[in-house]
């Protein structure tokens, strides 16, 4: 009992801290070109985080079934970020056209965003801190799942804060990426006060 | 067939071609990097060991008998080891060493663990004990706390960890030495002055110290002078 | 993408002639600069610009492994399928990278320790699909390492400068040495995850006010397509229907 007291406790933490503490964008500052460009409209932040989120989750786990079976058993670690990133590149592919064929409606709101995929740090970061990590197949599940909802929950919130600003009047020199970088700066502030949240 | 396949085989070459480069460069770099992380060891183990010519590694095959020597439970120890952020206990010994001097004989014990602190990956505390208790040195190693506020206490010659040099901490009421905030100046030193703003790595710091003199006292009462 | 690969790319006219040297350079440097003028990259030029030591690091080694992918790619620029370029231009990047990574663990071991994930992470910053796509693919291999070289030296350019403030402001050090005098008390925000975002709002307000006018507007490199080299179209961007 105590046993699986301890195990839930420990997805949860890490849960919670892969979306508050660490979080990807605002304090790893990993998937930065989405959090910056497509955050004009909550809509497209949503459909982003959301197709980011899902591409995360396919990608840590083939990458960890490919390092585990693959490459560590031949010593063949020199070949993990090329892995990841053709890894990165065929999920994104394979989507585009499964979600094409298949899944016409799916296709329409997220399909836009995953060619944009394939140059986000983020979705290659995660496998790379898993490994690097040593986490095993659940863990890496566990901690992945929290920092794709982490980065959809960055983007959706700065959103709204972007949303309010291109209401606001401000100053020509402060408009677009400019601006956005100070009202990040607030949100991140903001982030930083979850840090000492499972320190002891 | 042949509009698919020979994008396919240019592919193919084009990885394979990669790979192979990949592979000599990663032959090449291999004794290299493996010597020079050996150098570092033997460095870290050194500055608080300054009397020991020489290192051997105690417990460092046997998982068991290294958990044995701590309070810290076989599981706790396992899931301090999965855990980005540690929970109490977050402690896990690394390596534990025996200095010798130039003739062979024992002049004390170099323990190297992992703390959690503020930050998910927590901080290597590398401590020399000799053979009379006293402890001869901290350092830190690998460190990925936050910039500035943590690095403070992580200053090799900082205040915060030359408090710890020379101290012969006694057991008293289950603990060897405590932290406090804000010490006054006429408390014994033995009690360590978290650093103000760094709380959380101090505590890290504190908390590896406190596992190795614990450590090396078990270890000595277990007659491994020899 | 087999729809999109057949338009061709309108950003270089139909003619094959490279842009002269003196060009390249001047548009790597100041007219066309990745970081400043372009906004792609943004994950290190936030990340890694803590200290002056980090943002030189990652800057040069950024550099090299640009001058070597657009030289390469650019010998076998008639050789790769157009089907598969983009996995191709990627494994070539990631070679290079991964090369990288191993000569900074083996001889400069605390760079490498300081740079630690944001290393293999330049496989994945848009400066390097950019370049092969927009010019490595169409070029010579000498204009194109120029090109590369011109690129990455912008890259770096802007990864000190930014480090440099944010150092000596957050930490009272440069390259670790000690600056500032004792009265003053560093702000230490400016090397946290928030002082990123900060220093590099200020410095392109300061590009803003200088180019009169939006800097690279909206368009980060989120919304370069890396399979046509195309911006994403408005509606992604929720400016214009």
């Amino acid at each position: 009992m105590s046993e699986l007291g301890t195990i839930v406790g420990q997805i949860l933490i890490t849960m919670l801290s892969a979306i508050l503490v660490e979080n990807l964008v605002l304090s790893r500052f990993l998937g930065m070109c989405p959090f910056l460009g497509v955050t004009q409209k909550t809509s497209t932040a949503a459909g982003m985080g959301v197709a980011v989120a899902a591409v995360l989750m396919i990608v840590a786990a083939l990458a960890w079934i490919v390092n585990v079976t693959l490459l560590v058993p031949n010593n063949l670690e020199f070949l993990q970020t090329m892995s990841y990133i053709l890894i990165i590149a065929a999920v994104v592919q394979f989507l585009e056209t499964v979600l094409r064929k298949f899944i016409p409606p799916l296709y329409k709101a997220l399909g836009i965003y995953l060619p944009l995929i394939t140059t986000n740090c983020a979705v290659l970061g995660i496998p790379l801190i898993n490994t690097q990590r040593g986490y095993d197949f659940g863990m890496t599940l566990v901690y992945t799942l929290g920092a794709g909802l982490g980065f959809a929950m960055a983007l959706v919130l700065f959103s709204g804060v972007r949303e309010r600003m291109a209401k606001s009047d401000v100053p020509a020199s402060l408009q677009g990426v400019s601006g956005a970088l100070f009202a990040a700066t607030l949100v991140s502030m903001s982030f930083f006060g979850f840090q000492g949240l499972f320190a002891k | 067939m042949r509009e698919i396949l020979k994008p396919a085989l240019v592919l193919l070459a084009i990885c394979v071609a990669i790979a192979a480069v990949l592979a000599v460069v990663y032959q090449v770099t291999k004794p290299i990097i493996a010597q020079r992380a050996a150098d570092d060891l033997k460095a870290a183990m050194h500055a608080v060991l300054p009397q020991a010519e020489s290192f051997q590694d105690l417990y460092f095959d046997d998982a068991d008998a290294k958990v044995k020597a701590f309070t810290v439970t076989p599981a706790q120890a396992q899931l301090v080891k999965a855990l980005p952020v540690a929970a109490e206990g977050g402690i896990q010994m690394l390596q534990i060493s025996q200095g010798k001097s130039a003739n062979g004989t024992a002049v004390g014990y170099v323990f190297t663990s992992l703390s959690s602190g503020y930050a998910p990956d927590g901080v290597h505390v590398t401590v020399g004990i000799d053979t009379t208790g006293k402890i001869t040195g901290v350092r830190i190693g690998d460190q990925n706390e936050t910039p500035g506020l943590g690095s403070k206490v992580l200053a090799l010659d900082g205040p915060y960890l030359k408090q710890y040099k020379n101290l012969t901490p006694t057991s008293a009421n289950g603990s060897y030495l405590t932290l406090v905030k804000n010490k006054p100046a006429s408390a014994p030193p033995e009690q360590i002055d978290a650093v103000t703003g760094a709380t959380f790595t101090s505590r890290a710091v504190w908390r590896a110290v406190e596992a190795s003199v614990e450590a090396a006292h078990a270890e000595m009462s277990l007659g491994g002078q020899s | 993408m087999s729809t999109q690969a057949e338009v061709p790319f309108t950003f270089v006219l139909p003619q094959e002639k490279a842009p002269k040297p003196k060009a390249i350079v001047i548009a790597g440097l100041v007219k066309e600069n990745p970081t400043l003028k372009m906004v792609l990259g943004c994950c290190p030029t936030l990340a890694v610009t803590t200290a002056a030591p980090n943002g030189l690091g990652l800057g040069l080694a950024t550099a090299l492994v640009l001058t070597m992918s657009n030289f390469v790619i650019s010998l076998l620029r008639n050789v790769i399928p157009d089907k598969v370029r983009i996995p191709s231009y990627i494994v070539i990047i990631a070679g290079f990278v991964t090369i990288i990574m191993y000569v900074l663990k083996a001889y400069f071991p605390a760079l490498d320790k300081s740079l630690g994930i944001y290393i293999p992470l330049i496989v994945a910053n848009c400066i390097l699909l950019a370049r092969a796509e927009m010019f490595a693919s169409k070029f010579g291999p000498f204009s194109s390492a120029l090109d590369g070289l011109a690129m990455g030296i912008g890259f770096t350019i802007a990864l000190f400068s930014i480090a440099t403030v944010r150092e000596i402001l957050g930490n009272g050090t440069w390259f670790g040495i000690p600056l500032t005098p004792h009265f003053f008390s560093p702000a230490v925000l400016l090397i946290l995850p928030p002082g990123g975002f900060l220093a590099f709002g200020i410095v392109m307000v300061i590009m803003n006010y200088l180019t009169r006018g939006k800097v690279g507007g909206d368009v980060a490199c989120a919304t370069c397509n890396p399979d046509d080299g195309h911006c994403a179209p408005d509606s992604i961007l929720g400016g214009k229907k």
